[in-house]
């Protein structure tokens, strides 16, 4: 009796047994708190506290435009994307530099900057999302502060960064301004990794369609900038970033890679030209 | 419940032994077919998101979901998830989906402090030099070792402008 | 000896029941309460899930429970824990006519310190462990108890500790199967002095005095081993016991009494010591348990514990546990634990000798984890009951009842190193 009530039970479990995959050995270990801080890494608090320094260096170098309606636009297409598809605990800032140059920067914990030549290139509103959620796509993958090389090993829970501006002693808050320093330098002179514009460029094509904007137009917005590198404009941006034809390259073999290419999305070029003409 | 030290027979103690090691060793196991087929827990980062019948674009939206709702992955495919959450399944892009739960919106004591000095440079530079003066890496003008200018005012306008995901959100759905 | 008094009291006084129990049920064995293995939960996270913990053992804790576990561990941590209450209360029924006899014990331990580190794929630990700390004290004044009797006063003081610390290590052989070892150095101190003073009313007097002492020190080496076969699920197994390799024993035993009632004052003294090794055999451990962790937010875990007893007059015994803990958000957790304490004495029969105690224990383990990025803190609480049995002393035949409830608060904190 007590055998047969063995086997089945027995039966039973490995019938159910074989609905599971396993996936990773010992992932599942992990509990609800191990996994939380693991992904704060440097801890939000701490990289918006040292992507404020990088922002106010970027603000340093060119000054601020400070037309509000057009500001409030820019604000309002980033934000109407970040609070979709960005971190959920980071509050976005977009601001519009007034300069001829033509770029985009984005400081950790939030700081997103366009400038005014960048936005005299574009033609629509789905190009601004796209330049827009490129950026946004640096914040959230955290590829700054993964550049810097102060990420610890995976096991650990707490990270190199977080240590330095964990500090509140005074070599700490020296070695912060250096790191300020060297983000900055990283942004204006050396560029992030190419894979990690490669990434951005994908994520901003994936946005841009989860908002219903056309793709295309992003690809678009990049080739306009082909003639201006030339002459000098977007010289700081073609030594921080991969060649205008490796991105488009990359993109194209993205798109077809997904099926993107039969989106028809929005390009909003009218509303675009009701805030951005007087530019 | 059962003592087994009250039984005499060893014959009838050890099965006993087999028996209870394995219903409460195995009992749980049972719970597996019914709830997970493969886990994934993931959480709605974004507000509005919509949960699609098929994994594109042009599909029916079958529901919306709110930020920080929990969902279940199932399937990936292309930029695609299908997760399951509460009563329905659908089709997610992968990027609203985030592994972390949702926290609050975190914001730090600097960009909270709206500073009243006219110039706030001056405050900020005399900190940094109080700072830096003390391990004698100021120069003799007091100016700042890093090469860079900041301006903090500037941000702190930036930081002053007026933000609201909802509108935002609303205002990014337009299409003419 | 004890039989010799109570002869000569039973001459004295008849009846006698109020003292003679008082006198004889205070128990004469060395040791507070051998007859239990689970009266001390150990650990932050085990203790509120009722010490269910074999197949889980992933963090420093799991050096004491099964040292295999703890290649699994995220990361190093210290961990410390202590038991800040630990209160136990004994109530025979109606052992003094129809009054109940109440033993309190109270302790304050520290009873759990832990150092884990990790090195490439193997793990080291370091912990000091308290199991067993049963502290009891009693002052009894009776002032004319019984018409013969002008005055009794008793006093009993007993402590009995048990220490374990020492390293364990533990690797991982391969995805699915880590093994480790654990050898602790065993350390028991036990002490229990009573004292007891008795006047009569024709003015015999008696004065009774017993110190007894004993130690232990031994070896606990613990083998233990996880297997998660299955994604989800983890089985452990674990294997230990004591063996002691020195056990020294001290008693001192004064008795001085004067004899008025025949009218001549006779006068009866003895003073004894005795020394001797006393080395208990210590049962094997056996422990077997699984666990289930379907989300980051929820873990269940059962474990069976199985005593084999090395000692004439012992039984096995089989403890069950089982333990929950749920995630609320991930700074914030809470557990729930559900595990017996069996008697490891034979039920009694015809050949039982009194003094002779039969309780099983059943407990019941409440935990709340507060987290932040580096460090947690713990408060918990452990609550026990028991219903049984107590032969109180030769020549009764029946047997009283008896209840034994403890309460224990609870509090650990570690932090991430």
């Amino acid at each position: 009796m007590i055998r047969l009530q063995i086997f089945m039970l027995l039966g039973f479990c490995i019938l159910s047994f074989s609905f599971t995959f396993p996936v990773n050995a010992h992932e599942f270990r992990l509990r609800a708190n191990h996994i939380f801080w693991k992904n704060q890494e440097a801890g939000t608090e701490k990289e918006i506290d040292f992507g404020r320094g990088v922002a106010a260096k970027i603000l340093g170098k060119y000054p601020i435009f400070k037309d509000e309606e057009k500001v409030n636009y820019v604000s309002q297409i980033g934000t109407g994307i970040s609070a979709q598809l960005g971190r959920p605990e980071l509050r976005y800032y977009f601001g519009i530099l007034d300069t001829e140059d033509i770029n985009a920067y984005a400081a950790p914990g939030g700081y997103i900057f366009v400038t005014t030549g960048a936005l005299k290139l574009m033609r629509n509103e789905a190009q601004l999302a796209g330049v827009l959620a490129h950026e946004l796509a640096h914040i959230d993958q955290k590829h700054i502060v993964k550049q810097l090389n102060l990420q610890s090993s995976d096991r650990s829970l707490t990270s190199g960064i977080a240590q330095i501006l964990g500090g509140a002693t005074l070599s700490a808050k020296i070695a912060l301004e250096r790191l300020n320093d060297l983000a900055f330098k990283m942004l204006m002179e050396e560029g992030l990794s190419k894979k990690d514009e490669a990434d951005a460029d994908q994520k901003a094509l994936e946005m841009l369609i989860s908002t219903g904007y056309d793709p295309q137009s992003y690809l678009d917005y990049l080739l306009s900038l082909k003639p201006h590198l030339e002459q000098g404009q977007a010289k700081v941006l073609s030594k921080t970033h991969p060649t205008i034809d490796t991105r488009i390259k990359l993109l194209s073999e993205f798109i077809s890679r997904h099926e993107l290419d039969l989106i028809h999305g929005k390009k909003n070029e009218k509303r675009f030209k009701q805030f951005m003409a007087s530019l | 419940m059962l003592l087994l030290s009250r039984f005499d027979s060893k014959l009838l103690r050890k099965k006993y032994y087999i028996y209870f090691t394995a219903v409460i060793v195995l009992l749980p196991c049972t719970f597996t077919a019914v709830v997970f087929a493969k886990e994934m827990t993931g959480y709605i980062k974004g507000l509005g998101s919509s949960l699609r019948e098929q994994p594109k674009i042009s599909s029916k939206v079958l529901t919306k979901l709110s930020r920080g709702t929990e969902v279940l992955s199932k399937e990936t495919k292309g930029l695609w998830q299908k997760v399951e959450v509460g009563e329905n399944q659908g089709w997610v892009m992968r990027g609203q989906i985030s592994d972390v739960p949702v926290g609050v919106k975190k914001s730090i004591l600097s960009q909270k402090i709206r500073l009243q000095s006219s110039s706030g440079k001056r405050v900020r530079l005399r900190t940094f030099t109080a700072v830096v003066g003390v391990r004698g890496l100021v120069d003799k003008k007091g100016q700042k070792i890093s090469p860079y200018k900041t301006d903090y005012m500037a941000l702190e306008w930036l930081e002053k402008q007026p933000t609201d995901e909802e509108n935002s959100v609303q205002f990014v759905t337009f299409v003419e | 000896m004890v039989r010799k008094m109570k002869k000569d009291l039973s001459n004295l006084w008849l009846p006698f029941n109020v003292l003679l129990i008082i006198i004889c049920i205070t128990p004469s064995g060395l040791h507070a309460d051998d007859a239990h293995y689970k009266n001390m939960l150990i650990g932050e996270r085990a203790a509120t899930m009722g010490g269910s913990y074999v197949a889980v053992s992933d963090d420093s804790t799991g050096c004491y429970y099964n040292p295999g576990g703890i290649a699994y561990a995220v990361g190093d941590s210290l961990s410390g824990s202590g038991n800040v209450m630990h209160q136990m209360k004994t109530v025979y029924h109606q052992a003094i006519g129809t009054k109940d006899w109440v033993r309190d014990s109270e302790a304050l331990v520290p009873n759990y310190f832990s150092v884990l580190k990790k090195f490439k794929s193997y793990s080291f630990c370091f912990s000091y462990v308290v199991p067993e700390a049963f502290i009891e004290h009693q002052d009894l004044v009776f002032e004319n108890p019984l018409s013969t009797v002008k005055k009794y006063y008793q006093s009993l003081h007993s402590e009995d500790i048990t220490y374990l610390m020492g390293p364990s290590a533990a690797m991982s052989l391969g995805e699915d199967i880590s093994i480790g070892l654990t050898l602790y150095y065993h350390y028991r101190s036990f002490m229990r002095q009573q004292h007891y003073f008795l006047e009569s009313t024709d003015g015999s007097y008696q004065v009774f005095y017993e110190s007894k002492k004993q130690r232990e020190d031994g070896l606990m080496p613990k083998i233990g081993a996880q297997w998660s076969p299955l994604n989800l699920f983890t089985f452990g197994v674990a294997l230990d016991q004591t063996i002691l390799f020195n056990a020294p024993y001290q008693g001192d035993l004064s008795y001085h009494s004067t004899d008025n009632s025949t009218g001549t004052v006779s006068l009866s003294t003895t003073m004894n010591r005795t020394k001797t090794e006393l080395k208990r055999n210590m049962p094997l451990h056996i422990v077997f348990g699984a666990a289930y962790f379907p989300t980051p937010s929820q873990l269940y875990t059962v474990d069976i514990d199985y005593y084999q007893a090395q000692e004439k007059g012992r039984a096995d015994v089989i403890n069950y546990s089982g333990g929950t803990e749920y995630y609320i958000n991930p700074t914030n957790a809470v557990r729930l634990g559900l595990f017996t304490n069996y008697t490891n004495l034979p039920q009694a029969d015809s050949s039982t000798t009194s003094p002779y105690e039969y309780i099983d224990i059943y407990g019941v383990s409440f935990g709340y984890t507060s987290y932040s990025s580096s460090s947690s803190l713990t408060f918990g609480t452990i609550y026990t009951s028991g219903t049984g049995q107590a032969w109180l002393y030769e020549g009764l035949t029946e047997s009283r009842k008896m209840t034994r409830d403890s309460l224990t608060f609870l509090f650990s904190a570690s932090s991430n190193l």
